[in-house]
């Protein structure tokens, strides 16, 4: 087992080095000069010019600059954004917890609700429940995010008031964005469930067990779910990355500050040091939530370990 | 050698055919999709966007760009769907999206489709340090979250409508890839492929040719189930201002002009938006019926 | 509805059935309470060195100028208790107020002033944007501790205009700066009524009540501290989660509502709207007039005519701004009354005008061509934001001139592009939005000085130097004579000269004259406003209801 995980550790090593270097090729390839940018609106001298282009480091070569921007993130360093002149960690680490807490919220409302119709549809499969859940799923996979969150937001919190419109730091404020942004990925969860739980009632052994007798909620609770838990597992490392994808949306509908909007801000206002350090953290928490998922598996499965 | 096989007739049939047409494949395929209540709900509501794509100049009422004094007017008996800030048609503008939509979403699979087959046959076919590559190649690209590697690319390259299929494109061409090269690994010990390499033939191109039609059933339903996929990824580009350039009538473009009237005109955005999510519900529903009837191991 | 429109100054006409305003309040102030104040663009900084001067309006909270004007651009002491230039304007002496004490305990006096203007011009802190207020600037003597004398080496009549500008006159504490440099952006030290607090990054500034202020202006009802205890700035880049945030009661005070919150809310009786008119240049474009087909007056003219901005100001805006028909908006102070009459609606002439030049739809495609090169002109756009109708603006053009036979490609660039996009010459057509209080905005944007270049970034989208260079010469040392003007008469009649060429040159389009909005609950009362149309809550205060 811990050769597996060594094993499993070691293989995304190279993968996070690509990531870096994707992120920090793409970004540089954004057209425009930054250092326009930076100085948008404002007077300013090829002197001037030259120095800010010295002090972001952007007169050395590209590899050079790539080699100092990953050591400095080893430093924990994401160098100072462009637009507001902070250092990028400080604004990143100060909305990460938004992003983070959403992206959470929603993983819940995605086990919960998803994982529990999934069930309920598999064990009561062809019944009217089943229909009705495998219905609500299609369309619910099928909404824009951004669409779905605008109409949340202007009935239930605008017209009805049941929400904050204004996203604070409460709980209450996270409570719409995080039911909007779950509930779609609680109905791909749903479908997936289904699948996976039907695949293994089939299988001979719960077959088995039924003909031994073992009542019939028994046999879902224990041999069912347990054999369905690795695919559902697995599914939620996947899920990751679609509910960071989704936050993007999520806060941006809900002017809620986070990583997703500061993206979206850092893309509008080329501000690269942002982007860069937005789009790598994004990429390393994806990388981390299926290296630990992948462990977790082996430890359930040890058979995978072997594959 | 390779000539005499290339002067051989190609697939000469070694058994005659038998006169009486038995069950083949494709009838056990079509009635298992036909009997797949979704399955047809999906190709109606697909068949029938693709129907309004084609003809959307006969069928919109007016010109989806033709503005008039009807500023904002609900919908009505001359404006099915109302009419939006600059008194354009909002039918005729979501008619015309329907074009644009789809055109982006299938433009985009295609891409993915395309690097995901070549990525996926080169990893599968040389195996070794390639296949390693091209599995962490695939493993990067999955590390991003799709959209915000979509964000980028559309930021690097400009907003218009190419850049946003690639843009779509290059985040879902892992799925195609990882598809392509574990087939490719299951066919490479098989009969046929050993046999063809042990007479000279083992170009990849010759592996390309017989494990592409293999893997065909598959890939049409991936391809099925991406483009909603892209539809979806599109319009949110769009609806971050990263798509289509004004006055294309993209959908998510539609939805993120609207929003800004949200309260006083619902109707931008209801209409919109509920024609991106039937063309992906249709686009899920094909696909899923299409992987029932073509996937044998998910029979019921 | 209460709605209150601001007179500006010098202007009769237009907004003359303004309300009177500020004698309404009778109501006793009450002390303490938290004002929440939402805008939509986050602070980039909120020290007058180093800010971005478009992105720093929360720092007027924490600073006191040494002048502040009001919406009618009447000068009123704040930091300075008078000031005078000598006959040339090139020496300005300021009599600084006594017993202001920074809010780091040090006190304000003419060390202060000569340090902070010294500071703007160290090339270290690159690019401030007093440096472009000031040019000419040589130097502060320092005649006793109350008073100063700003020298320039030329004219600076402009400069009693810029006195107000809080990027300009904003005095931050001396000893501040020495200890924490550039990072008076993020935790501002200065001499205003409020004190800095908190900056939560994406959320909020927070603001505490300076108890020691007593040196404010008498633009305000009271010199004294504010009666609220604190004020939170919301930076909240969504308009309709803005205008929701007052709904919600979670905002007692935002800037820029959506135009349809103004026709919403405008006639709820629960909320005041405030509408400032802009003045400068607001919404326009300029032509490159460099390139074909812009380079001809004809298409330029056409292009003016055909235009329908009513329709645009129905559409775009709601009808909740102004149609613009000159390039200065009305209510600025040097405005030319004649400019107007320039530019009207007339598609048919604007059609005779391009045949006339010789252009014609030679292949029935609708454009016109000349020689065979269809008129096509690349029109671009900044500021993607949410809420910002700019593209609606530019299809609305893009079909009015189709309508005349000129084709529109729009292209939509981020805010920050503008410099780009204009140093490359690609555009035809270039918006800006440029709503500055005096006719100076005129140098910024037609001044060939200001063409951009490798190096050198400007505002001069124009090159009208390359076209027309008799007539860019003769513009150049209007707009110069005009900024260098001793008295503000002869600076109206440089500026009116410098408009004219502009205008029958026809080198912009003006498109919309807005208004700075603010919509609060009607339990706000006493927020006062300055030139620049920023909110000031000295003598605010929330009445209980």
């Amino acid at each position: 087992m811990t050769a597996y995980i060594l094993r499993r550790l070691l293989r995304s090593v190279p993968v996070v080095v690509l990531v870096s270097i994707l992120v920090f090729s793409m970004v540089e390839m954004l057209p425009g000069d930054p250092v326009l940018h930076m100085f948008a609106g404002q007077y300013m001298t090829a002197e001037n010019m030259a120095t800010a282009r010295e002090t972001l480091g952007l007169d050395q070569p590209a590899p050079v600059r790539y080699l100092q921007w990953v050591t400095r993130v080893f430093q924990g360093d994401f160098g100072t954004s462009i637009v507001s002149k902070r250092p990028v960690a400080d604004m990143v680490l100060s909305v990460l917890p938004r992003t983070l807490e959403l992206a959470m919220a929603a993983m819940f409302v995605t086990i919960v609700v998803g994982i529990a119709l999934g069930v309920i549809a598999a064990i009561r499969q062809n019944s009217w429940i089943d229909t009705l859940v495998m219905v609500v799923a299609s369309i619910g996979v099928a909404m824009p995010l951004f669409w779905s969150g605008l109409l949340a937001l202007l009935y239930f919190s605008v017209q009805l008031r049941w929400f904050p419109v204004s996203q604070g730091a409460s709980f209450h404020s996270l409570v719409l964005p995080a039911v909007v942004l779950g509930l779609q990925s609680a109905c791909m969860v749903a479908r997936l469930t289904r699948s996976s739980v039907l695949q293994v009632l089939r299988e001979d052994y719960i077959t088995t067990a039924r003909a031994k007798g073992v009542l019939e909620n028994r046999v879902v609770a224990i041999h069912a779910l347990r054999n369905a838990f690795i695919p559902v597992f697995t599914l939620i490392g996947v899920q990751t990355s679609w509910l960071l994808g989704g936050t993007v949306i999520t806060e941006t509908v809900f002017a809620r500050p986070g990583l997703g909007t500061m993206a979206v801000d850092a893309i509008r206002q080329m501000d690269f040091p942002v982007l860069q350090a937005i789009v790598l953290i994004a990429a390393l928490i994806y990388t981390s939530v299926n290296l630990v998922v992948d462990i977790v598996n082996a430890l359930v499965d040890p058979r995978i370990a072997y594959d | 050698m390779t000539e005499e096989i290339s002067q051989a007739p190609p697939a000469a049939p070694l058994v005659p055919a038998p006169e009486r047409r038995r069950t083949t494949e494709f009838d056990i395929v079509r009635r298992n999709f036909l009997r797949n209540k979704g399955a047809i709900i999906g190709l109606v509501i697909i068949s029938f966007l693709v129907f309004v794509a084609v003809f959307a100049d006969v069928l919109a009422p007016y010109d989806p760009i033709a503005q008039t004094r009807a500023f904002l007017s609900p919908p009505n008996g001359t404006h099915w769907f109302g009419t939006d800030v600059l008194g354009r048609d909002m039918l005729s503008r979501v008619i015309h999206g329907t074009r644009i939509s789809m055109a982006v979403g299938i433009g985009a699979v295609l891409i993915a489709l395309v690097i995901g087959m070549a990525v996926g046959l080169l990893g599968g076919y040389f195996g070794g340090r390639i296949d390693a590559a091209v599995v962490m190649l695939i493993d990067t690209f999955m590390s991003f979250p799709g959209l915000l590697l979509a964000m980028v690319i559309a930021a690097m390259f400009g907003t218009s409508l190419p850049v946003v299929m690639l843009a779509v494109g290059l985040g879902e061409f892992t799925l195609f890839a990882r598809l392509v090269r574990s087939a490719v690994y299951a066919e490479r010990a098989r009969d046929y492929v050993l046999a063809s390499r042990s007479i000279g033939a083992g170009s990849f191109f010759i592996m390309a040719r017989h494990v592409v039609p293999n893997i065909m059933p598959s890939i049409i339903v991936l391809v099925t189930l991406s483009i909603g996929n892209a539809i979806l990824s599109a319009a949110a580009l769009g609806f971050l201002g990263l798509g289509a350039q004004p006055p294309i009538p993209e959908w998510g473009n539609l939805v993120n002009v609207g929003r800004d009237y949200i309260q006083m005109a619902p109707w931008l955005i209801w209409f919109p938006g509920i024609a991106i999510m039937l063309t992906v519900l249709g686009a899920n529903l094909l696909g899923d019926g299409l992987r029932d009837a073509l996937d044998p191991k998910l029979r019921r | 509805m209460v709605v209150k429109k601001m007179a500006l100054g010098l202007l009769a006409g237009t907004f003359a059935l303004s309300l009177p305003v500020m004698a309404q309040e009778a109501a006793t102030p009450v002390e303490g309470g938290i004002v929440r104040f939402a805008f939509a663009e986050e602070s980039r900084g909120m020290d007058p060195v180093t800010a971005h001067r478009r992105f720093s309006e929360a720092a007027i909270h924490v600073h006191d100028s040494l002048v502040v004007q009001d919406t009618s651009n009447a000068p009123h002491g704040a930091l300075a208790e008078s000031w005078e230039a000598n006959a040339d304007a090139s020496q300005y002496t300021v009599k600084l107020k006594t017993g202001v004490i920074f809010h780091d305990g040090t006190p304000f006096n003419a060390a202060s002033v000569k340090a902070h203007f010294d500071r703007l011009f160290d090339p270290a802190n690159c690019c401030s944007n007093g440096t472009q207020y000031m040019a000419g600037y040589t130097g502060t003597d320092i005649v006793d501790d109350q008073t100063v004398v700003i020298k320039f080496d030329k004219p600076m009549g402009t400069f009693a205009h810029y006195i107000g500008m809080l990027d300009v006159t904003a005095i931050p504490s001396n000893a501040a700066w020495d200890a924490i440099g550039k990072d008076m952006n993020l935790r501002p030290v200065g001499a205003g009524p409020f004190k800095f607090v908190e900056w939560v990054p994406q959320s909020h500034v927070r603001f505490e009540r300076n108890a020691d202020y007593n040196w404010g202006s008498d633009l305000f009802d009271h010199p004294g501290a504010p009666y609220i205890d604190a004020l939170e700035v919301k930076f909240i880049a969504d308009q309709a989660t803005r205008t929701a945030c007052l709904e919600a009661g979670d905002c007692d005070i935002i800037k820029d509502p959506g135009f349809a919150a103004q026709v919403r809310l405008g006639s709820n009786p629960d909320y005041e709207m405030v509408k400032i008119p802009q003045t400068g240049m607001p919404y326009s474009f300029v032509f490159n007039t460099a390139k074909w087909p812009t380079d001809q007056v004809a298409v330029r003219k056409a292009i003016n005519l055909a235009i329908d901005r009513e329709k645009i100001n129905m559409a775009a805006y709601l009808g909740q701004r102004e149609p613009l028909y000159s390039t200065l908006a009305p209510a600025t102070p040097e405005f030319w009354p004649e400019a107007p009459s320039l530019i009207y609606f007339a598609p048919d002439e604007a059609k005779a005008l391009l045949a006339e030049a010789g252009f014609a739809d030679t292949n029935g495609d609708g454009i016109v061509e000349e020689g065979g090169n269809p008129v096509a002109i690349d029109l671009f756009i900044f500021g993607n934001r949410e809420g910002n109708p700019s593209v609606i603006v530019a299809e609305s053009i893009q079909s009015d001139l189709a309508a005349v036979g000129i084709r529109v490609n729009i292209n939509v660039r981020p805010w920050d592009d503008q410099s780009v996009v204009a140093m490359n010459e690609g555009h035809h057509m270039i918006n800006f939005d440029m709503p500055l209080p005096t006719a100076s905005v005129l140098g910024v944007m037609f001044n060939s000085r200001e063409t951009p270049r490798e190096g050198r970034y400007g505002m001069g989208f124009t090159y009208f130097q390359k076209a027309s260079p008799d007539n860019s010469t003769e513009l150049d040392a209007l707009l110069d004579a005009g900024d260098n003007a001793a008295t503000f008469e002869e600076r109206k009649e440089k500026f009116i000269a410098a408009q004219k060429i502009i205008g029958e040159n026809y080198l912009g389009v003006p498109i919309s004259a807005g208004f700075t909005t603010y919509i609060m609950t009607n339990r706000l009362e006493g927020v006062k406003y300055n030139n620049a149309g920023h909110a000031m809550f000295n003598d605010a205060f929330l009445s209980a209801q």
